[in-house]
């Protein structure tokens, strides 16, 4: 017998163990708490729960601010070079020609292309980040980021920095609310089967190892800034 | 590792008389256990939270090998590998196997009990396979080659100065008191590691089985960044970590860091479902998924069931008046702490870790931490009677290491009242011999709302009494 059917055999041999547990329900109490639902309520939740995880929340109006304010940031952080998403998928207009004519490369880390060795050393160098994100979560600061063509994990682990720009349509209550849109769209949940990857991003990268102390940046981004970007006439 | 269950005794007698331990314990233990307790308080349903979180682990228990097929036809069905292993051995070789075949030469690894519990390093190292640790505290563990205290925190028994001295002599690391420094350093010296590595290593927090998904959950990025760089990812994961749904893991994956570190949510919550799909610019290739047994299907079959619920969140060691003294590396396993004091002796043998049923006042606290209301209490005292029956010299270590917890006057003056009375109590009842000790009533265990009222174990007046009494 395989180690697959002894191991399945096994467990089928032995009694259900807790057959008095409590059925599925059919709608589950969210963790988090929330009242008020309005999108003022949700940036100011969003931005209180970031700020406390020591990440940075800019709310602006429109396509100019959004561009300005990533711009500004990654003329703070001194970016020479970033690591960025296709830019279709970053919900500012202009973006990727504001930051050439600002005279910083981008680069599309793609170790599967090319000289991976290279491209990967090269990436390494890079300072920011810049990705948009599939949705964000109010009551925890999270962003919900899913790999596809355009979309891949590295910009958002690799660099020191990292810089998110999300539409405000984007932004949901709670992280049950992603999953339960995922379901609305198909019970199958081919929201996440279609990607090899998505990943749940709750502040900057941090440990306690040392004594609890709380460092910020261990091997993953020790500075966050999520850009909610309004429409213009908001 | 190395298992020395039966000399419970003996290293708690050693950990007692560490000051530099008990001080170090005693904040990392006192502040974790007091951040879950106000992360906790402040969710107004809390004890309705965590029997829905309690619920969701139990149905996937009974659904188990349902489940178990469900991740394998959903992996494989998108060019994954699910490969089965029912020993530590075979997990090995496994591992070997998918090395050999991919020539992998150098690996990045996060976090991973069960990786510990089939002793997967030292085989791979014999094979000339470099895996390196990429969690802080593991990657400290592996440059000291010793073994994690603690399940959450791995060096909470290490000072930072102990940690400094760590580096400096292992790895040049300049003289420094700053523990950011200390951790950018690290930072920089694993940074190549992750670009040149052939494969990425991890264990796994959930596997949820609708949609056949690993999740992996760290604080640092390690884990994202050991499962996103290589061409090659390795996940080895216990077979009782899979749940049935994305709402059963949106329920766990906030009650998994609110009790382990008082976080709302872990930083990354790393979810992946196979191997890099058509036009994705990263992440691996190829994806494998060993799921591994080692005694649970046993355990599943006993009457202790329950101890599959377990999400390793580390409440229990945190919350426990014996842990918070003698620490992790005193109950010479993988697993420590109330909720090791129960795996252990089902996945080693009874007779191999016979002292550690006994290494509890069965006050009750770790069942009251626990986020998915594990009986813990319950179980230590059907361990304590299958001791009663095992006819093997070694009980007898296990009745020593039972002595020796309530008469050792430091640790008895721990539990204070509580832990006195109920104390008493079995003493009694051992002593005549007659009545079984599951009979015995477990005191102090209420609702978990109530838990929040339970008054923390007296640690000023320890220290206060320790200082009287060491003069
Ligand atoms: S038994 Fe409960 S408290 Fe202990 S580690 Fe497991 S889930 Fe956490």
């Amino acid at each position: 017998m395989s180690s697959r059917d002894a191991i399945l055999a096994k467990l089928r041999a032995a009694r259900r163990p807790f057959e008095d547990a409590p059925p599925r329900p059919s709608a589950y109490l969210p963790v988090t708490v929330q009242d008020d639902l309005s999108t003022d309520a949700l940036i100011e939740r969003f931005s209180a729960e970031l700020t406390r995880l020591m990440g940075t929340t800019l709310v602006v109006n429109g396509d100019d601010e959004a561009r300005a304010a990533v711009i500004d940031l990654l003329k703070k952080h001194e970016a020479k070079r970033i690591l960025s998403w296709d830019f279709a998928h970053i919900p500012v207009s202009g973006l990727k020609e504001a930051i050439e004519s600002a005279g910083i490369d981008i680069l599309y880390p793609e170790p599967y292309t090319g000289d991976r060795e290279a491209m990967l050393h090269l990436a390494e160098g890079a300072q920011v980040g810049l990705t948009g994100a599939d949705a964000a979560a109010a009551t925890t600061g999270t962003l919900i980021v899913t790999t596809a063509p355009g979309k891949g994990r590295i910009p958002t682990i690799l660099p020191p920095v990292l810089i998110s720009v999300i539409s405000l349509d984007q932004l949901l209550p709670r992280i049950e609310s992603w999953f339960a849109r995922l379901r609305e769209a198909d019970p199958k949940m081919s929201g996440i089967t279609n990607s090899a990857n998505f990943c749940l991003i709750t502040g900057p990268s941090r440990t306690g190892d040392i004594e609890m102390e709380l460092i910020l940046g261990v091997h993953g981004p020790g500075t966050q800034y999520v850009v909610i970007k309004k429409t213009e006439d908001a | 590792m190395e298992l020395t269950s039966n000399q419970f005794q003996q290293s708690a007698h050693i950990a007692l008389e560490d000051i530099r331990l008990r001080n170090a314990l005693d904040r990392a233990t006192g502040n974790a256990d007091g951040r879950r307790r106000q992360v906790m308080a402040e969710l107004p349903h809390a004890a309705a939270l965590r029997q829905q979180g309690r619920a969701a682990r139990l149905r996937a228990l009974n659904e188990l090998p349902e489940l178990l097929e469900q991740v394998e036809a959903q992996i494989t069905g998108r060019g994954g590998h699910v490969l089965w292993a029912e020993t530590g051995d075979q997990a090995v070789q496994h591992v070997l196997d998918i090395c050999d075949q991919h020539q992998l030469k150098l690996g990045v690894k996060s976090k991973s009990m069960v990786t510990e519990e089939i002793n997967l390093l030292p085989a791979l190292e014999a094979h000339g396979i470099e895996m390196i640790e990429t969690d802080l505290g593991e990657y400290i563990v592996q440059v000291s080659e010793s073994h994690p205290s603690h399940i959450i925190m791995p060096v909470m028994h290490m000072t930072k100065e102990q940690i400094r001295d760590l580096f400096m002599d292992k790895l040049a690391m300049p003289h420094t008191n700053d523990a950011g420094d200390m951790t950018r350093f690290i930072r920089g010296h694993l940074r190549n590691k992750y670009l040149e590595a052939d494969f990425g290593m991890s264990g796994g927090n959930f596997l949820i089985a609708e949609t056949g998904t690993v999740v992996v959950v760290t604080n640092e990025g390690n884990g994202r960044l050991s499962t996103s760089m290589p061409k090659v990812h390795i996940a080895v994961v216990g077979i009782e970590k899979v749940i049935p749904t994305w709402e059963d893991f949106a329920t766990l994956i906030q009650l998994l860091p609110r009790s382990a570190t008082g976080q709302r949510l872990s930083v990354y919550g790393n979810a992946i479902s196979g191997g890099r799909r058509p036009g994705e610019p990263d992440g691996p290739d190829e994806f494998y998924l060993v799921l591994v047994d080692n005694g649970r299907t046993n355990i599943y079959a006993s009457e202790y069931t329950e101890a599959l619920a377990c999400i390793r969140c580390g409440a229990c060691l945190n919350a426990c008046p014996v842990y918070q003294n003698v620490g992790g590396h005193s109950y010479g396993w993988v697993y420590p702490g109330p909720i090791g004091s129960i795996v252990t002796p089902l996945l080693k043998g009874i007779e191999n870790a016979s002292p550690l049923p006994f290494a509890s006042s069965l006050c009750g606290a770790c069942k009251q931490a626990c986020p998915v209301d594990i009986d813990i209490p319950d179980m230590l005292l059907k361990l304590r009677r299958d001791l009663q029956h095992v006819q093997d010299p070694m009980i007898r270590a296990g009745m020593k290491g039972f002595g020796f917890a309530f008469s050792n006057p430091l640790l008895y003056q721990v539990g204070g009242k509580a832990a006195s009375l109920v104390t008493n109590m079995i003493a009694k009842n051992s002593a005549d011999g007659e009545k079984t000790i599951a009979d015995l009533p477990i005191p102090f265990i209420g609702n978990w709302t109530e838990s929040r009222d339970f008054p923390p174990l007296a640690k000023e007046s320890f220290h206060a009494w320790w200082k009287k009494n060491r003069k």
